[in-house]
C-alpha cells in the first residue's frame, strides 16, 4: 500500500490566513481537490513539510460575471464538474467547458478543481489549452498583491509554472466571446496515460471573412501549452496558407523520440488535430 | 492530529497522522471494509464513496480533507439491511461476479439515479467510465443500472 511521507497539515479558510501561514514553512504544498497532489505524495515525488488545504477558502469558490467589462472570473477552487451548470453561454465558456468535460471521469471532475488543473503544469492537462486559446489570464495572489499572467505564458516546462513560493492562483479570467465556433480535440493513449496532443481553437467567421481566430496546443508531444498566432489570416479561402503555417510551426518545434512516441508520430498527431480544428472552426 | 469524520451518519473520531488517506480511515478506523483498494491511482473506482453527495475516489484524498463533510460508503446505501434500488438490481440481474468492483458501481449507480435526467444505456455507460470491472464485461452492470433507473422513475 502506498503511503505519503509525513507532513504537517493546515486547513485554511481565508486568503489572508494562507499568506500568513505559507511563509512559515520551507516547502509548502497547496492542495485543493488533491487528485494529483495526493498521488504525487503517495509516489513520494514530492516531500513537502506542510500540506495546505485551500479548498475551504470561499473567496476562491466563486464565479463572477462582470457585464460591464464583459468578463468572467472562475475562482480556482471551483470544481470541474460544477462548470457545466455555472458557466455563461458565450463561445469562450463553451470551449472551456468542452475541455473540462473531457477530464478523467465524473469522480475526478467532482474532486478536481480549476486551480489544480491550471497549476500542475502537466502538458496533458485540458483546461490550460482552452484557456490559452480564448486569451484567458491567470490571476495570481501573494502577500505583495495580485498580478495577472496570460495563461499561455504560465508554463516554463513540464510541471513547472511561473508561480513562485508564496503565490496562489486565485482564479482565471477571460472576456466573453459571442458567435464563435469552437473546436477541442485531443489524442491520448489511455492505457499508457499519454496525452500526445491537445488542440483548442475558436473562430468568428462572417461569410468568407475570418473576424477572429485563435488556437492553442499542448500535450506531451509539445511539452507545454503554446498559443499560435493566426491573426494574419482574414479569409476562409486562405485555409491552405493557414495549414502551411501550422505545418511550419510543428516542424520548427524541437521534439525527440521518447516514451511518448517517435518525432514522426508526434508531428502527425499534432498536425492531424490542428487541421481538424481548423476545418471545424472555419466550416460553413 | 485528531480527525472526526461523519460516515454513513455516524461520527468516527481518531488520532491519525495527517498523511492518512480517506480510504484507510474508512477501512481501518471506521472498519467499513466494503470500500476497496485497487489501483491506488484513481483509475479503478474500487474505493469510490460519496462526499457531500458527490462521487469521489477515497484513495486520492487525505482523511483530513474530508472533515466536516458527509461521507457515504457502500454500506451506507442500504437501510436496515435493505439494499437500495441499484444494489438490488445488480444482485437480481447477477451483474457482478467476484464483486470487487461492487462499491464503485453501487456508489456511481446511486449517484446516477439521483442526479442524471437521462439514464439511457449510453449515458450510464459514459458515467461509469471511472469504475473498472475485471470480470463482467460491463454489459450486465450497465443494464442493471439502466433497469434500476427505469423502475425508480416508474414508482
Ligand atoms: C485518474 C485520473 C485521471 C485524470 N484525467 C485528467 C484528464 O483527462 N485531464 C486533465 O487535465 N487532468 C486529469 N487528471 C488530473 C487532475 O485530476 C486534474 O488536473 C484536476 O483538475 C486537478 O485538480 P485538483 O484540485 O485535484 O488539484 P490538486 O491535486 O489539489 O493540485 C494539483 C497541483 O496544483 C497545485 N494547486 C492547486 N490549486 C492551486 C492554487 N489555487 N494555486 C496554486 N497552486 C495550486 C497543487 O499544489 C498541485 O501541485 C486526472 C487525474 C487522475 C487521478
Ligand atoms: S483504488 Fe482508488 S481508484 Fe483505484
Ligand atoms: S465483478 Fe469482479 S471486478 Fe467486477
Amino acid at each position: 500500500m502506498k503511503a505519503p511521507p509525513s507532513f504537517d497539515f493546515i486547513r485554511i479558510n481565508k486568503l489572508n490566513e494562507f499568506y500568513e501561514n505559507v511563509d512559515r514553512y520551507s516547502s509548502p504544498l497547496i492542495i485543493s481537490g488533491g487528485t494529483v497532489a495526493v498521488l504525487m505524495l503517495k509516489n513520494r515525488v514530492i516531500r513537502p513539510d506542510v500540506v495546505i488545504d485551500i479548498s475551504g477558502i470561499e473567496e476562491l469558490n466563486v464565479l463572477k460575471k462582470d457585464k460591464e467589462k464583459n468578463e468572467v472570473f472562475i475562482g480556482s477552487n471551483i470544481k470541474l464538474h460544477e462548470l457545466k451548470s455555472i458557466l455563461p453561454d458565450d463561445s469562450a465558456s463553451e470551449l472551456i467547458l468542452k475541455a473540462a468535460t473531457t477530464v478523467g471521469d465524473i469522480a475526478i471532475r467532482s474532486m478536481g478543481s480549476v486551480g489544480g488543473n491550471v497549476c500542475l503544469g502537466d502538458p496533458g492537462n485540458d483546461l490550460p489549452v482552452a484557456l490559452a486559446a480564448v486569451g484567458a489570464n491567470a490571476v495570481v495572489g501573494s502577500r505583495e498583491g495580485i498580478r495577472t499572467v496570460p495563461v499561455s505564458e504560465c508554463y516554463v516546462k513540464p510541471f513547472k509554472t511561473v508561480l513562485k513560493k508564496g503565490e496562489i492562483l486565485l482564479g482565471v479570467s477571460y472576456k466573453m466571446l459571442y458567435g464563435y465556433r469552437t473546436s477541442y480535440n485531443k489524442f491520448f493513449i489511455n492505457f499508457l496515460d499519454h496525452y500526445v496532443g491537445i488542440v483548442a481553437a475558436i473562430a468568428k467567421v462572417e461569410g468568407i471573412s475570418i473576424k477572429d481566430m485563435r488556437m492553442a496546443v499542448s500535450g506531451e508531444a509539445i511539452g507545454t501549452t503554446v498559443k499560435i498566432d493566426l491573426a494574419e489570416f482574414s479569409k476562409i479561402d486562405e485555409i491552405n496558407a493557414i495549414k502551411d503555417k501550422l505545418n511550419k510551426f510543428v516542424n520548427e518545434r524541437s521534439m525527440s523520440d521518447d516514451r511518448f512516441g517517435t518525432v514522426k508520430f508526434k508531428k502527425k498527431v499534432l498536425l492531424t488535430l490542428m487541421f481538424q480544428a481548423i476545418d471545424e472552426v472555419l466550416k460553413a | 492530529m485528531r480527525i472526526r469524520l461523519n460516515i454513513n451518519g455516524k461520527d468516527y473520531e481518531s488520532d491519525v497522522e495527517p498523511r492518512t488517506l480517506l480510504v484507510d480511515f474508512i477501512r481501518d478506523v471506521a472498519g467499513l471494509k466494503g470500500t476497496h483498494i485497487g489501483c491506488e491511482t484513481g483509475s479503478c473506482g474500487a474505493c469510490m464513496v460519496l462526499l457531500d453527495g458527490k462521487p469521489v475516489k477515497s484513495c486520492l484524498m487525505l482523511a483530513a480533507q474530508a472533515e466536516g463533510k458527509k461521507i457515504v460508503t457502500v454500506e451506507g446505501l442500504s437501510e436496515g439491511g435493505k439494499l437500495n434500488a441499484v444494489q438490488k438490481s445488480l444482485s437480481q440481474k447477477k451483474a457482478l461476479q467476484c464483486g470487487f468492483c461492487a462499491a464503485g458501481f453501487s456508489i456511481m449507480g446511486t449517484w446516477i439515479l439521483e442526479n442524471e435526467q437521462d439514464t439511457d444505456y449510453e449515458r450510464v455507460k459514459s458515467d461509469l467510465a471511472g469504475v473498472v470491472c475485471r470480470c463482467s464485461g460491463y454489459e450486465p452492470i450497465i443494464n442493471a443500472i439502466v433497469e434500476a433507473a427505469k423502475n425508480e422513475r416508474k414508482d
